[in-house]
């Protein structure tokens, strides 16, 4: 068998022991929630943020930015077993008003920047065994199948995002690789990013979420749970999907 | 008896995915009641769960009989007292072109595929309801529900049903106090008694399911156990309403 399956239960709790996965976006949010649960179950997370503080400065819009945080990790651990791509950021206004360069520049971020580090990332994978093992998980948002008036432009970005993560998953499957891609689709998460878009006190205003059906919005570490599950081998059959955590807020 | 372990029923528990999963929630420590209708075949999955410490007992009913339903979930009132994770496993499938496929042939697979999860969707809310628990609902779909498959005329549009109906089971559980989480967990292709009994089991039967993967090996039945422990558990509270895919990129594209 090529591929690793029979589970002992304790995988299932410490579900990531040994990996090294590398986080984007990790100093704040869903980011720092992943990177802090990968560290409590037994894996060793490579925290990066365009902040300064965390393992690496890593802007994903600087190629050099990748390749330097993917030669370090490799220096020091020998290898990279999982990416979470999850850098974003939050752009609202109507489309038609929206500067050319605003827009632009979200899709900098969230696009490019999840195609240069799977990119790199896969590369480096494929250096360390044939066929190559990874899991790859991208920060999308249940923004990127259901539509959001006012929010066009992060909409449109998250949906490239969850495509990415469809065509990449297949095509690394095809080509023989156990290099698997999945997105995380969030609704509304209590992030500080969040709370910076909406006006102030919306996020703690339990009303506002009256149109979720289980009551109320997730927090980062609900997220960081599923993103966990996708890093681990408790998902080794999943490629090329989109796992939802918005309390049922996208069904009607 | 109340019982302070959480409690697992799951459906077709004694073959196939309800037996995985019936195995894999033993293991999480939940208190399994297996349903099924083979007595001989129950017993072994609950002496297959005690042997690894687990605890279970077997249940021995028809899902597509209302009346079994009724009594079992007075049974699991009065003895366990709880319900936290319903697993509807139990379902039947057949291939054949749609010109030689008999009315009875398709409504016999609708009643064993979807009144089988209406009536135990139905009767699982009401055991969560009367006995307040937080449950989770995982409705056994289909890769054969999202995408057309050939020679499924029956089969697809039944696991399609399973998929849309938990949706709005997912809706009108969400009100309930407390709230209760229904999903519909959807295999792809996966290596079972399902698939050799209508294909065969041949080198080149396990070819052609691989095949049609992205990622090249086939599914077993412990890759949808392990999406039924995710989706059973607290990891996944806020997960509701999702038609999860476990098919190995089969679908993707």
């Amino acid at each position: 068998m090529g591929y690793e399956l029979r589970l002992k239960i304790k995988d299932g709790v410490r579900a990531v022991d040994g990996k090294v996965i590398l986080v984007t976006g990790a100093a704040s949010g869903i980011g720092a929630a992943t990177a802090r649960m990968i560290k409590e179950r037994g894996g060793i997370a490579v925290a990066t943020d365009i902040q300064p503080g965390l393992d690496h400065v890593l802007d994903v819009r600087q190629p050099d930015h990748w390749d330097a945080a993917i030669e370090a990790t490799v220096a020091k651990y020998s290898r990279v077993d999982g990416l979470v791509s999850n850098a974003g950021t939050m752009s609202a206004g109507s489309i038609i008003d929206l500067k050319m360069d605003r827009f632009r520049a979200l899709n900098r971020i969230h696009v490019e920047g999840a195609f240069l580090g799977i990119q790199r990332v896969v590369a480096q994978m494929r250096k360390q065994s044939t066929p190559a093992y990874g899991s790859i998980v991208i920060t999308s948002s249940v923004m990127g199948q259901v539509p959001m008036p006012g929010l066009a432009s992060y909409a449109s970005a998250k949906a490239a995002l969850t495509n990415m993560a469809k065509s990449i998953g297949v095509e690394l499957g095809r080509k023989g690789d156990f290099i698997r891609v999945n997105a995380v689709a969030p609704g509304p998460v209590h992030t500080p990013l969040m709370v910076e878009a909406m006006p102030p006190g919306y996020m703690d205003d339990p009303a506002s979420f009256a149109d979720v059906p289980l009551g109320e919005a997730a927090n980062a570490d609900d997220v960081a749970e599923t993103i966990l599950f996708l890093l681990s081998n408790e998902s080794s059959f999943m490629t090329g999907g989109v796992s939802v955590i918005d309390g049922g807020w996208s069904l009607s | 008896m109340m019982v302070a372990l959480k409690v697992a029923l799951v459906t077709g528990a004694t073959s196939g995915i309800g037996r995985a999963a019936a195995i894999r929630l033993g293991r999480e420590g939940y208190h399994v009641i297996c349903g099924g209708r083979n007595a001989e075949r129950g017993a072994e999955v609950v002496s297959a769960i005690e042997g690894e410490g687990g605890i279970a007992r077997f249940h021995a009913f028809d899902v597509m009989e209302e009346e079994d339903w009724a009594t079992l979930a007075q049974s699991i009132i009065s003895r366990e007292g709880r319900l936290d994770v319903l697993v509807n496993s139990a379902g039947g499938f057949f291939s054949k072109p749609l010109p030689d496929t008999s009315l009875e042939e398709f409504r016999g697979l609708w009643t064993m595929d979807v009144e089988s999860v209406v009536l135990g969707t139905k009767y699982g809310l009401r055991i969560m309801r009367d006995t307040r628990s937080a449950g989770s609902i995982i409705n056994i779909g289909s890769l054969a529900g999202l995408i057309g498959i050939e020679d499924c005329v029956a089969y697809s549009p039944a696991k399609a049903a399973v998929i849309q109906f938990s949706k709005v089971a997912a809706l009108e559980a969400a009100r309930l106090d407390p709230p209760v989480r229904v999903n519909s967990l959807n295999p792809g292709v996966i290596w079972s008694d399902m698939i050799t009994q209508s294909y065969g089991d041949s080198d080149e039967v396990r070819a052609f399911v691989m095949d049609g993967n992205a990622l090249q090996r086939v599914g077993e039945l412990e890759d949808i156990a392990n999406a039924v422990a995710y989706l059973a558990g607290p990891q996944s509270r806020l997960v509701t309403g999702t038609a999860m895919v476990v098919d190995g990129g089969r679908g993707a594209d």
